[in-house]
């Protein structure tokens, strides 16, 4: 989990099919970050679900009401400004070594839409003594960070009280 | 067919595009028999009957009355399920309902009662819990290969193929918009999969075909369980260009994910109308045999009735409080089911 998934040529590809308007208007984007490793999922995988999906939707006000189970797995579905509608999950398996099982997003337009599998581009290797995958290409442009917090802070007080919250991202 | 030799004889109401699978499904069957069907538009009834080889009606009250009928599958417009599915019990006859069971929670629980007091097999048309996928993925939970399920996501995202402006489709009074239309398949598949039933729904929609549409033919639906799981249920038949087609089925558990990708299917084609993938032969026809294979067991007494009324019941709940949810902008709790 070294490489900032913001980096990834294709996020980044679909990124300019965004601002470039080839699948119109922006009007749903869809994430799942499922990785290997402990803790809490929204502290571990948040800040950078909140980058790839502001990367995405630009700086807005969004209305979310957010699901956590007890080890940390969270889910939230918001309506950000315009209408667009942002669902994501973020949820982390115990184990080793600590890698992405499942890191995808999909940003849907008026136009067309885009899927983006943020662990590509790879080889599949398979041998006779298994099968594994080698991720190959240059990282895309880096997106500058910006802080994510109060974001968080909204999701896990929405799933704690099981309202809706208003925030920015 | 080990106790009953002569297969059951099935009735169909509503002889419009649904039917179609369920006609082709009972010529792959021996366990039961396509004996009648009726339409309001009585010359499609006749024109269907005479294709099918069996009786064709012009109304309800006339197939009810034919004896060799021992099942209906109702295959009308939503608006009609509650008023035509009692009917069809209080003449003593199995119903395979098409989804929803009812418009309203109230309706669907009228139209079980009525099965239950006369102890006839009411099953509903939830036939997404019968195509190979669905079954594969339920296999692999119950298996216990993801831990337990935590997160599900379903993504069943299309281009418009519903007709005009006057299709009962797009008249929410009609079909319970877009959450009891279609969303009821993926709020059964969701539930069945997180092995409980929702205790909440937050959802968003669009109107994104035309702003002067009354149903959001671009529906996410966010579901919360009990046990702090989620699941994000998202449907479209208004997506650009007209001939998407993306599918996708997530179950997220405590050890691991099981995905049904895009291309799961591993066939993907290039022509005039872009990368599309390809399904395979097989993949989903058994879907509608299988349904109503499962549909005679439970006539028969073989066998519950699948999926159980209680979660075709809820489904119905969570639609409603869905449309709730659209229209106040807020996330609806749901009471426990029946
Ligand atoms: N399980 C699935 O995947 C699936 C798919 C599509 C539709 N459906 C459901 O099937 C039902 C029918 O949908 P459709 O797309 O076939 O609709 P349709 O409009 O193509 O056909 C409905 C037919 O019912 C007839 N009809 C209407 N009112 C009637 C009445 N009172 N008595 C007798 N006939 C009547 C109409 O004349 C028409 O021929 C709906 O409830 C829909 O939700 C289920």
């Amino acid at each position: 989990m070294t490489v900032p998934l913001t980096t990834q040529p294709g996020f980044t590809r679909a990124l300019a099919a965004v601002r470039g308007a080839e699948i119109g208007l922006l009007r749903a984007v869809a994430l799942d970050l499922v990785a290997v490793g402990e803790g809490d999922a929204l502290r571990e995988l948040g800040p950078e679900a909140i980058e790839l999906i502001r990367s995405a939707t630009g700086p807005v006000s969004v209305e979310l009401q957010a699901h956590a189970t007890a080890d940390g797995a969270t889910t939230f579905l918001g309506r950000a400004s315009h209408g667009i509608a942002v669902s994501a999950h973020l949820s982390l398996v115990a184990g080793e070594p600590r890698e992405y099982l499942r890191a995808t997003i999909r940003l849907v337009g008026t136009h067309g839409s885009v899927l983006v599998d943020l662990l590509r581009p790879l080889l599949d290797v398979r041998t006779a003594a298994g099968a594994r995958q080698v991720r190959f290409g240059p990282p895309g442009t880096q997106i500058p960070a910006a802080d994510a917090a109060d974001t968080l802070s909204a999701i896990a007080e929405s799933a704690r009280s099981g309202r809706a919250k208003s925030t920015t991202w | 067919m080990t106790e009953h030799e002569s297969p059951l004889g099935v009735g169909i109401v509503g002889v419009g595009g649904i039917a179609l699978s369920h006609m082709a499904a009972l010529r792959a069957m021996t366990s039961a028999q396509l004996v009648a069907v009726c339409d309001v538009d009585a010359a499609r009834a006749t024109e269907v009957a005479h294709l099918q080889r069996c009786t064709g009606y012009g109304s309800l009250e006339e197939l009810l009355a034919d004896d060799e009928v021992e099942a209906v599958i109702v295959c009308t417009p939503n608006m009609t399920h509650e008023q035509l599915g009692v009917q069809v019990l209080r003449a003593g006859k199995h119903l395979l309902m098409e989804k929803p069971l009812a418009l309203t929670s109230d309706g669907a629980r009228t139209v079980a009662a009525e099965a239950t007091a006369r102890d006839l097999a009411l099953a509903v048309g939830h036939s997404h819990r019968f195509s190979d996928q669905s079954l594969a993925i339920r296999e692999l939970i119950d298996a216990g290969d993801i831990g337990t399920p935590r997160f599900v996501r379903i993504v069943m995202n299309g281009g418009w193929i519903w007709p005009g402006w006057q299709a009962w489709m797009l008249n929410p009074e009609l079909s319970g918009g877009h959450s009891l239309h279609n969303g009821v398949h993926l709020v059964d598949l969701a539930s069945w999969w997180m092995g409980e039933p929702a205790t909440s729904v937050f959802s968003v929609g669009q109107h994104a075909t035309s702003e002067a549409l009354e149903i959001h033919d671009y529906l996410v639906m966010e579901l919360g369980f009990a046990s702090g799981g989620s699941a994000v249920c998202e449907i479209s038949r208004g997506e650009r260009p007209r001939s998407t087609g993306y599918l996708e089925l997530t179950v997220v558990g405590t050890d691991g994910i099981a995905a049904r990708t895009w291309d799961a299917e591993g066939v993907l084609a290039w022509t005039d109308a872009g990368l599309t993938a390809w399904s395979v032969t097989g993949s989903a026809d058994r879907t509608f045999v299988r349904e109503l294979e499962a549909f005679v067991a439970a006539a028969r007494r073989e066998a519950d009735v699948v999926p159980p009324l209680s979660a075709a019941i809820h489904a119905v709940d969570i639609a409603v409080a869905s449309e709730e949810s659209l229209r106040a902008g807020r996330t609806i709790e749901i009471g426990a089911p029946a």
